[in-house]
């Protein structure tokens, strides 16, 4: 079983953010990137998949020369391989070049199993996994909760949330690629023996112009912060009194 | 982004600008640790302290320990984040890989402590007390002890103690009772009670391995016939596998003032006359055991008490910036003016930079002693390993004793500066408070640590170890010097400095002559002092980088310039805080260390004259 993760890096989600003077894009704090929280589960998975079978596991991830250091942090948590497809532009990552970047490299090393996380949790497109899908014409799964392989068949059974509380239960042959939902599992925190492998690890780097891309139809025009409409409000006090203060409003809300 | 625990900037700060912590992968035995190691190590601490532990720091506190028949309850939340730190590797950093150690330097293993102790220091207290008695094996074990325990104890999988005192040997270790009897197997039989064990009982790991202090049958009194054993809770085969239960009884465990989470016990041993032990080391030379893992254990708990400070600190600025309440002074008169943010009130302020200068000064001084342990650990010749091993054994009481008194000093400013909200339960500055006393009592009170500056540090080696620590302050003077902005901040430090060295000769003379009650009186007073001059010199140190740092950023270091960069740059701000401490400190505090000094050369014998009776109560 040869397994594929991809790992993106992402801004801190606590971190601030302004929107730079020609709206096109945001300056960000140099040191406050982490992975991607829902790759975590990818390569969470990935381990687990791991353990349960002989398998190897690589972690992938396109960005900017920061970005090694979630590669890193992966190998940290126990993959076995890092790659790196270098972007020259620390901006906007259109997805559709991430995507056709990563199925690029992926095309002939046949992996059995690529999993993502269900989006960034910056830009939240949530397209990365399914257009690498189309790019290597592979079947996948979206939104996965629990996924288990059945290596008789060759087939991975999965279970996928969908709108409205509901889930779905599939079965794709492989390879094919999932993206995975936060409560698939808990992912684990790198241990310091792994990441002092990783520190010194050689990781395969993959230069941008050994692919050429098609121009794909997508770029930012203009960043805004959303509107405000309506407002907030925090109570304030001990717990009781806010609990108290909270049904009090519920209350008066209902009844109106 | 507000900042949890510790300030990650400072912390970097000291790492890399200031202690130059990359220039120690040039050798071998660090190879590994170039910068990006090193960001990456403190990074995951701080993701794990912030993620999982620190939310355990106030439901620790709350639920405590619970006792029962023997049996000690740790907090609920306590196992996950044990099985999340023994699985991250994290219990016994600097140590040897062999032995399930991380080989990294102790620089490093204290800037991530920082963060993992700071999170939640009552639970860190079980791996810490577990990395410091598999330390003891290391160290004195035979290659069987080592093989039986040590692996098992540096990965977390069995804990550690620390059994010395006992009701009536507190800080004189020496008058302990505790008996072994040796047996035809080799094997001693241990009997006696210890009091106030931390960690002696709980349900986090699978043994609990104690080394002990007691007196073998028939040795002389006082410290120089104390041995120290191995005594398992559950004994342990020959093949490594868990024997009997070992008669270490919990009898209770204390109601304390603070660190809940950490259980403090009363342990009988041998009360069915079943307890053995293992001596580890030679016989009669466990104090002197003791003595060689001393230094380490007392920078951990000046490290347990700093970081209380460093956490107070981080909440009170983020607490001044939001909470409004007042009129801006220049606008008192003004009917209509708005409340402002607390952080704009000059009382507030003074007190904010008051904890700022300590605890930068104090994080730096407690790094700079782990740099000296890896200069040890590094050394090319004796003279070198010789000159850190000194520096190490003179800040030693400063970094436990003068750390640990000024953090309590910092937390109870962090509760000042929250008011009301900072004495009421529902706000995390009582428990810091709390939970930071302790630092200055255990592992030798601080008016020990006075006395062992004064007594045995201060003369140690015919006081070389003074000298080149002096020598060493006077290298970051001259370097500071040259800036003319701060060459005022040096000259003042360079006669504080000149001062200290009087004052050590003078109170050292005095403590050999008949005046020596008085000497001792002065014993703290002497402390305070030469841990204010430690900091002015690390906080001088930092501003001599940050000023050079600065001009680069600025263009110059002219004041409107200077003003102008900070609006503009993170860095440029951090810089000019560097400044502003070490300004704050060297012109509004040293002036009062002046006067302690001079307090302490005239050794007024009022306390040791006052009988007895005189006290009256
Ligand atoms: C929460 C907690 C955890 C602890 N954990 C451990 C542990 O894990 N293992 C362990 O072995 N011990 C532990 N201790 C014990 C601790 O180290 C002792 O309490 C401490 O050393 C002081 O001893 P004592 O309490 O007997 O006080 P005493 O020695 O009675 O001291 C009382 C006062 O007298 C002063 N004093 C005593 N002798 C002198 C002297 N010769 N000259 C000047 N002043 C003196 C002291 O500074 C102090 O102010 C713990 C204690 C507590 C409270």
């Amino acid at each position: 079983m040869k397994i594929l993760v991809c790992v993106k890096q992402v801004y801190d989600p606590d971190a601030p953010v302004r929107i730079r003077d020609d709206a096109k894009w945001v300056t960000m704090d140099e040191d406050a990137f982490v992975m991607n929280r829902f790759d975590e589960f990818a390569v969470e998975e990935a381990i687990r998949i791991r353990e349960q079978m002989q398998a190897t596991m690589d972690v992938i991830s396109v960005g900017p020369d920061r970005v090694t250091a979630v590669i890193r942090r992966a190998i940290g948590m126990g993959a076995d391989h890092g790659i790196h497809l270098i972007t020259r532009s620390d901006g906007y990552q259109n997805p559709f070049e991430t995507a056709a970047r990563i199925a690029g490299y992926a095309r002939d090393k046949s992996y059995d199993l690529i999993l993502a996380g269900v989006m960034s949790v910056d830009d939240m497109n949530g397209m990365v996994g399914p257009l690498t899908a189309e790019f290597l014409h592979l079947p996948c799964a979206t939104s996965v909760i629990s996924c288990h392989l059945i290596p008789e068949s060759g087939r991975i059974r999965v279970e996928r949330e969908i709108e409205g509380g509901l889930r779905d239960h599939l079965e794709l042959q492989l390879p094919a690629i999932l993206t995975l939902q936060s409560g698939i599992n808990q992912p684990r925190y790198p241990s310091l023996s792994k990441m002092l492998r990783a520190s010194s690890y050689r990781l395969e780097v993959i230069e941008p112009d050994s692919v050429a891309l098609p121009s794909f139809p997508l770029s930012v025009t203009q960043i805004s912060l959303p509107d405000k409409t309506r407002a907030g409000r925090m109570i304030t006090g001990t717990p009781q009194e806010k609990a108290r203060e909270l049904v009090g409003i519920l209350k008066t809300r209902l009844a109106a | 982004m507000a900042q949890m625990i510790a300030d990650r900037r400072d912390i970097d700060f000291v790492l890399h600008e200031q202690l130059q912590i990359e220039t120690l992968s040039k050798h071998e035995r660090f190879a590994d640790f170039n910068k990006k190691t090193i960001d990456m190590v403190v990074t995951e601490a701080r993701n794990l302290a912030v993620k999982e532990i620190l939310p355990t720091q106030k439901i620790g506190d709350e639920e405590g320990c619970r006792f029962d028949a023997g049996v000690v309850t740790t907090p609920e939340s306590f196992h996950r984040i044990y099985d999340l730190v023994k699985e991250g590797e994290w219990v016994a950093m600097p140590e040897d890989p062999e032995w399930g150690g991380q080989g990294m330097p102790q620089t490093l293993a204290l800037a991530a402590g920082d963060y993992l102790v700071g999170a939640n220091f009552s639970f860190m207290m079980y791996p810490g007390l577990t990395h410091g008695a598999g330390k003891l094996v290391e160290e004195f074990g035979t290659e069987k002890q080592k093989q039986l325990f040590l692996k098992k104890m540096y990965t977390g999988e069995w804990a550690g103690t620390m059994l010395l005192t006992e009701p009536q040997a507190g800080s004189d270790v020496g008058a302990l009772t505790s008996t072994a009897v040796k047996n035809d197997d080799g094997t001693y039989s241990i009997t006696g009670n210890k009091i106030f064990i931390s960690g002696g009982e709980h349900d986090l790991a699978g043994n609990i391995i104690h080394p002990v202090l007691a007196r073998i049958e028939g040795a002389p009194q006082g410290t120089r016939g104390i041995s120290l054993f191995l005594v398992p809770k559950i004994w342990v085969n020959d093949d490594g596998s868990l024997g009997e239960f070992n008669d270490v009884v919990c009898t209770g465990i204390e109601e304390k003032m603070g660190i809940h989470g950490n259980a403090t016990c009363s342990l009988t041993l041998g009360g069915k006359g079943k307890c053995r032990g293992t001596l580890l080391g030679k016989e009669n030379k466990g104090m002197r055991a003791m003595f060689l893992m001393m230094n380490e254990a007392r920078l951990l708990v000046g490290l347990q008490g700093f970081t209380c400070a460093s956490n107070a600190y981080v909440n009170a600025v983020n607490y001044a910036r939001e909470r409004k309440q007042g009129k801006n002074l220049l606008q008192a008169m003004n009917e209509n003016a708005e409340a402002v943010a607390i952080i704009q009130h000059p009382d507030v302020r003074r007190q904010l930079i008051h904890m700022k200068a300590l605890v930068e000064g104090m994080r730096s001084l407690l790094y700079y002693m782990g740099m000296c342990s890896d200069q040890v650990n590094i050394a090319k010749d004796e003279a070198e390993k010789d000159k850190y091993q000194g520096l190490i054994e003179i800040l030693t009481p400063v970094a436990k004793g003068y750390v640990t008194d000024r953090a309590f000093e910092v937390c109870s400013q962090g509760v000042q500066v929250y008011g009301g909200y900072g004495y009421i339960r529902e706000y995390p500055m009582e428990q810091l408070m709390r939970d930071c006393r302790i630092t200055m009592i255990y592992e030798g009170t601080n008016g020990i640590q006075a006395m062992d500056l004064l007594g045995r540090k201060l003369g140690m080696k015919k006081g070389k170890p003074i000298m080149d620590l002096l020598g060493e302050i006077q290298k970051t003077i001259a370097a500071a010097k040259v800036i003319p902005a701060l060459q005022d901040y040096a000259v003042q430090v360079e006669k504080a400095v000149n001062k200290l060295g009087e004052v050590a000769m003078h109170l050292g003379a005095t403590a050999m002559s008949p005046n020596v009650m008085s000497a001792f009186a002065f014993a703290h007073p002497f402390l305070d002092v030469t841990g204010d001059v430690m900091m002015a010199w690390m906080l001088l140190w930092r501003a001599a980088i940050a000023a050079t740092q600065m001009e680069k950023l600025a263009g110059s270091l002219d004041a409107e310039a200077r003003s102008k960069a900070v609006e503009k740059n993170k860095n440029a701000a951090f810089y000019e805080g560097q400044i502003r401490s070490a300004e704050y400190f060297i012109y509004s505090i040293l002036p009062v260390t002046w006067g302690k000094m001079k307090a302490i050369t005239t050794t007024n014998s009022a306390a040791v004259d006052i009988p007895e009776a005189a006290f009256g109560a």
